[in-house]
């Protein structure tokens, strides 16, 4: 049972690709977490999940309805 | 057939020699972790959300729900043959999609708000126009050859799709053609996410990789190890840096897309139950994580701490979002119900 070139093309791909990967430049985690922060520290007000949301300005809260008779 | 075997060998030692350099290289970046990173953060407390409506009216399972881009608009999908559109201010029903197929496994909001997309077992992904008085079937998108699991709309015009079949891909809605076809992974697609620019998506599959796609070029930039099952929710963080998954191994991670690795895990000892969701809050802050075990569980994204539980789900939670205005996160669930809280 031979099998045909494909095996091998099949793995020149996979060279392929992790070459592709391999040739990235990398950035020092201690660079790119203090990003992370920093975005979440400068979004935190524009977060209405951390923040709160005022029984008024809620879309969710069911309101009840006042009836004037 | 010894040439073949030559060759093949050599290949294989190329592959191994590329796989060490990686993980050197990732080595040399690694020169702190999140948790220090975030060590000087205030921690966000205890974040207890109330459960503001349970909208009811699917009657079987839903395993899909995608919020519209004006964050009052809601789309969900059950096994019963129904997509239904919901206005989440009032709660009401807009409209209702009847399937072809039942066997819904995902569901999206075009940006404009005028389109629908779903698709499950059948392996087609349906686009409907929902702008009329009643919905109409726009294209049938029929190529995949497995499950669609996944999809994702780019405009009115384009529409990325994850399947089973292993492969992502790109399609044109004017023509109903695959523009492009990303190919990569060897195991079952089960999630993807635009980034916020949209030059990139990253999907997650049962192969436990996450891997990033450049979305016009086809190709995949990187691949993400770590997880030991099945990813099967991913998300951007907001700032489109850093990449949260979730797994069947019952874990979340942050992978930092450049530092090219793992940068932090979400697991806890008592939590024994596969994710099968994910969104997270507006500032990136936040991560909602639906498990099996029928809870959406918190967690500090910086820290990985667990902050808090959404908790009344009366069997597995399978979708979570948050809408683009941050101001709330619905929850759907196996047990047929919607839920908001915020």
């Amino acid at each position: 049972m031979c099998s045909s070139g494909s095996s091998v093309i099949q793995a020149q791909k996979l060279v392929d690709q992790l070459q592709m990967e391999a040739s990235m430049e990398r950035i020092k985690i201690s660079l790119t977490a203090a990003d992370l922060v920093q975005y979440c520290q400068e979004h935190r007000r524009s977060d209405p999940l951390l923040t709160g949301i005022a029984a008024s300005a809620n879309p969710f809260k069911d309101k009840k309805t006042c009836v004037l008779l | 057939m010894a040439a073949e075997k030559a060759e093949m060998d050599a290949l294989k030692k190329e592959c191994d020699g590329l796989r060490t350099q990686i993980e050197a290289a990732r080595k040399a970046v690694n020169d702190t972790t999140m948790t220090s990173a975030a060590g000087g953060l205030a921690a966000v407390g205890r974040v207890q959300l109330k459960l503001r409506k349970t909208l009811k009216g699917h009657l079987a399972k839903i395993y899909a729900m995608h919020w519209a881009e004006d964050a009052r608009h809601m789309v969900s999908a059950s096994q019963d043959g129904k997509l239904l559109v919901w206005d989440t201010f009032t709660g009401n029903k807009v409209t209702a999609v009847p399937l072809k197929s039942a066997w819904v496994m995902s569901v999206a909001f075009a940006p404009s708000g005028g389109f629908v997309a779903s698709g499950g077992l059948d392996n087609v992904c349906t686009v409907y126009n929902i702008k009329g008085a009643s919905p109409k079937t726009l294209r049938e998108l029929d190529a995949h050859t497995g499950y669609l699991s996944c999809c994702r709309f780019l405009s009115d015009s384009e529409i990325l799709t994850a399947s089973g079949d292993t492969t992502c891909c790109l399609w044109d809605l004017e023509t109903g053609k695959q523009k492009i076809i990303f190919t990569n992974h060897i195991g079952d697609c089960m999630s993807l996410a635009l980034s916020p620019d949209a030059n990139t998506f990253i999907s997650g599959a049962c192969d436990s990789l996450a891997k990033l796609w450049d979305l016009r070029e086809g190709t995949c930039k990187q691949t993400f190890s770590g997880h030991t099952s099945d990813i099967n929710a991913i998300s951007f963080f907001p700032s489109g840096n850093a990449v949260i998954t979730g797994s069947d191994d019952c874990s979340c991670r942050m992978y930092d897309l450049r530092a090219d690795q793992e940068v932090l895990e979400y697991t806890d000892t008592a939590l024994n139950a596969g994710v099968t969701s994910l969104a997270l809050s507006n500032s990136g802050r936040l991560i909602f994580a639906g498990y099996d075990d029928f809870n959406c569980h918190i967690w500090d994204a910086l820290k990985g701490e667990k902050v808090g539980v959404l908790s009344g789900h009366d069997n597995r939670v399978s979708c979570t979002g948050v809408p683009a205005d941050g101001m709330g996160v619905c929850t759907g669930s196996w047990d047929s119900f919607l839920k908001l809280w915020n």
